[in-house]
């Protein structure tokens, strides 16, 4: 399985995952945390992948959604962006709206 | 019964009131991680807050009372040193085996030591408190006990020469990790949460 295809699997089979540094009790980056933080006042559970741990992800995973950086937001299979997106639709109310309909 | 009136009775007082603080905020303290975190915090002020004394105070100091004769600098090195010299080096090894522990309870111990991309920033520091215990258990100790005589096993005391050369080593030992200490907490303190600079790949 080439990574890419590990990268596909783990979000189809997660309806919420986060690809970040580190880990949400311990962030190992100021956007990581922020996001993290963000996800977790949504309340519910999500699946995240430590790229620090899996430096083939780390490397691989821009490639996947044609998106640079880290962390990366992925509902439903959608990437829905990275740090300031999540933080965006976190201050508008819209990413609990997105999270509650993935999870009810 | 005061607790204030014993160390003990004041460490333990201040483990319940943290409890007390905890629980009328509604958290929780449950998790290794917090205990190990708190635990490494503590730890780490003891020794690092000991290393200033001796840099910043108890060097001088001892300088000052040996130029002034009376009342001499034997009271520092009789009551003062032995029990600063005890605090700071368990505090060191309870430092780094908490830090090691809280690391490794994230998977990220290799990822640190290994300077792993994303990682290197507590990596580093995880290395210079490593360079420090170090200094600490291999440098400073064995050298203060042949200063101050606390050798139990010698079998004679040191010679004035030894005595010399063991101030030296230590003196410089000390101020190594004086040194180092300062990017040691940049590196701790940052790595995680702030310094965007500390992983420019984010952005």
């Amino acid at each position: 399985m080439t990574t890419l295809d590990k990268i596909k699997k783990q979000v189809s089979e997660n309806s919420i995952i986060l690809y970040m540094k580190g880990t949400p009790e311990m962030p190992m980056c100021g956007f990581s945390s922020k996001t993290v933080d963000a996800l977790k006042q949504c309340g519910k559970e999500f699946a995240y992948v430590n790229v620090i741990l899996d430096q083939e992800v780390m490397q691989d995973l821009p490639k996947f959604k044609d998106w640079p950086t880290f962390p990366q937001l992925y509902i439903k299979g959608e990437l829905i962006g990275g740090c300031d997106i999540t933080l965006d639709l976190f201050n508008s109310g819209e990413l609990k709206k997105m999270i509650d309909e993935v999870t009810t | 019964m005061n607790p204030l009136l014993s160390i003990k009775g004041t460490i333990i007082s201040g483990f319940v009131l943290s409890a007390i603080l905890v629980m009328a905020i509604g958290g929780k303290l449950s998790g290794i991680e917090h205990y190990l975190r708190w635990l490494h915090y503590l730890s780490g002020i003891t020794w690092i807050g000991l290393l200033y004394y001796f840099n910043f105070i108890q060097v001088p100091a001892m300088a000052q009372a040996t130029a002034d004769k009376e009342p001499g600098p034997a009271a520092i090195g009789r009551y003062v040193a032995p029990l600063a010299l005890l605090w700071f080096r368990w505090g060191a090894v309870v430092t780094w085996i908490t830090g090691a522990a809280y690391l490794h309870h994230h998977g990220m111990l290799h990822a640190a030591f290994t300077l792993s991309n994303g990682a290197a920033g507590i990596g580093i520091g995880a290395w210079l408190g490593t360079i420090m215990l170090f200094n600490v258990w291999v440098l400073i100790w064995p050298n203060q006990q042949k200063i101050l005589g606390l050798n139990k096993f010698a079998q004679e005391p040191a010679n004035a020469d030894e005595i010399a050369q063991a101030k030296k080593t230590a003196l410089l030992a000390s101020r190594a990790n004086t040194l180092l200490s300062i990017p040691m907490l940049l590196f701790m303190g940052s790595s995680h949460n702030l310094l965007g600079v500390l992983c420019s790949n984010c952005l």
